[in-house]
């Protein structure tokens, strides 16, 4: 994974960027990896995005549809959307934290 | 309902018609809220004639296919066919295609890096990936650290049945060359002690203790009769081989599926030859060979046991090639047989050297000649041969029954395994 100097893909994790880009529906490797560049400026590579991949759906978080034409579409599940939802909430709050505590300065 | 999806435009897909069929890569779409979602994409305007053209080319080449209703309103949808054509057209880059194939073959040989449980399951897909990413040294490096992690996951961390296949046919070839190194040294043995005739075996159990008689005698003829399969095994291979290649010699074709290379007709008639002559030589009597052809005791069981080793091994090579099927099939069993067999060559042996042993000082006195020293040595070193093969052996059919065994477990990957191990 590789980003440039201002964005803020270097902060990510690839799981949570997985799940993010999941979360507006089911996409196989190359279209998560366009989708999340478009949305977070990260570009993750192939040998990154399926380690995480593998790790996700051990998890149960997401899962595999039918192969098209060798490539494996994924789906988030209930369960790996509950996590996402639980963990964008902390993220809210510490940026909400964050962004408090930074405003007299 | 048809909901409205951004969907991927990237530089080798920004031209009609690979825009319409990115756009219906989300799902399927009707063709009028096709045309505007490639309008906000582009920010270009499209002309509707064109767009319908485009749209009739594709639907003939049979890249997206109607699923109901009638222009403007019709609903498409991406077909397989179409998939492949975006994927092709988006593998397309600036670089030329003698350095990208290079790559691609470069990536392909890192993919080969990563363990076989993991690139059951995620190579193929991987591989349509890279095809489609390019590849730049980020990739590259990405790839390895991708390749030694999942080494390090215990959950991809599976045997390679090739590997075991391989260990089980290494642990036959080295029990037969062990059995072979003994039946060697066994026949050295019996020269030395000059077992020719019933009497020899009488005299050789007042030599001998009871114990260690009653082990060599039963064992002895164990070991002829074995030498005897081995010797017949050994011709009924060569006339099979031998009478199949010089049909396909004579048909002028090979017969199809067949994964062992045969030779030509003349090798298997050569390596006939000497099996004639020893069956030839043990039919008539001693006194009907001239004396001019050296052929004493020594060297003609020499000769034979040479035989009767290519034999064991011949035949157990034969039995392997052919069992292939078998063999994947029931390899914890055979590996199981095979580590018995090694235990037993390795009991043998042990009580073997030490019957040698034991008649060293009585045998010293009765033949105080070269030759007998050397033929001594010979066994001694034949037999601390065949014990370290069939150590070797066994610890290849140990380890291969070590690894088999979990094989009857489940396959670790199926999205049922993984949430119940959860």
């Amino acid at each position: 994974m590789h980003t440039t100097v201002s964005d803020p893909g270097r902060f990510s994790d690839p799981s949570l960027l997985i799940l993010s880009s999941l979360a507006s529906g089911p996409k196989h490797g190359y279209a998560m990896i366009e989708d999340i560049e478009r949305f977070c400026g990260t570009k993750i590579e192939p040998g990154t995005l399926y380690a995480a991949i593998a790790r996700l759906e051990r998890r149960g978080w997401i899962e595999p549809l039918e192969a098209e034409a060798r490539r494996r579409p994924y789906r988030i599940t209930a369960a790996g959307a509950t996590a996402l939802r639980e963990h964008l909430a902390t993220m809210q709050r510490i940026v909400s934290t964050g962004m408090q505590r930074l405003a007299p300065i | 309902m048809v909901q409205q999806q951004q969907f991927f435009v990237s530089e080798q897909v920004r031209r009609l018609p690979w825009l319409l069929l990115a756009a219906l890569e989300p799902g399927p779409q009707p063709a009028a809220l096709l045309l505007s979602l490639i309008e906000q994409q582009t920010g270009e305007f499209c002309e509707p004639g064109t767009f319908y053209r485009w749209m009739a080319l594709a639907e003939r080449q049979g890249w997206m296919e109607r699923v109901a209703g009638e222009n403007p309103l019709a609903l498409y949808r991406l077909t397989v066919a179409g998939i492949a054509a975006l994927d092709r057209q988006r593998a397309q880059s600036l670089q030329p295609s003698g350095v990208k194939e290079n790559i691609m073959r470069f990536v392909t040989w890192i993919v080969r890096l990563y363990p076989p449980a993991w690139r059951e399951r995620y190579e193929e897909e991987m591989r349509a990936l890279l095809e489609l990413h390019t590849i730049t040294l980020f990739t590259v490096i990405d790839l390895f650290f991708g390749a030694f992690h999942a080494w390090l996951d215990p959950h991809y961390r599976r045997t390679n049945p090739r590997l075991l296949r391989w260990r089980i046919h290494s642990a036959g070839v080295l029990l037969s060359v062990s059995l072979g190194t003994c039946f060697f040294a066994a026949m050295g043995w019996i020269q030395v002690s000059d077992i020719n005739t019933p009497a020899d075996l009488d005299r050789l159990a007042t030599t001998l203790s009871p114990l260690a008689y009653s082990v060599l005698a039963p064992l002895g003829m164990v070991g002829l009769a074995i030498a005897f399969c081995s010797l017949l095994i050994l011709a009924c291979t060569l006339i099979a081989q031998g009478w199949l290649s010089l049909r396909e010699k004579l048909q002028g074709k090979k017969e199809p599926g067949k994964a062992r290379k045969r030779g030509a007709p003349w090798w298997y008639i050569l390596r006939l030859l000497p099996i004639a002559l020893a069956v030839f030589l043990l039919s008539i009597p001693r006194t009907w060979i001239p004396s001019w052809l050296g052929i004493n005791d020594w060297s003609f069981n020499g000769f034979l046991f040479v035989l009767l080793m290519d034999g064991a091994i011949e035949a157990a090579a034969y039995v392997l090639s052919k069992g292939k099927a078998w063999l994947e099939r029931n390899g914890f069993p055979l590996a199981v047989v095979v580590s018995g067999a090694m235990v037993s060559v390795c009991a043998f042996n042990v009580i073997w050297t030490s019957a040698v042993w034991q008649l060293i000082p009585r045998m010293e006195a009765a033949h105080p000649t070269w030759q007998w020293q050397t033929s001594l040595i010979i066994q001694l070193a034949c037999m601390v041969l065949a014990t370290v093969l069939a150590l070797l052996a066994l610890g290849l059919s140990l380890g291969v029954s070590r690894r088999l065994r979990p094989m009857s477990a489940p396959p670790p990957h199926t999205l049922d395994t993984e949430l119940r191990t959860l």
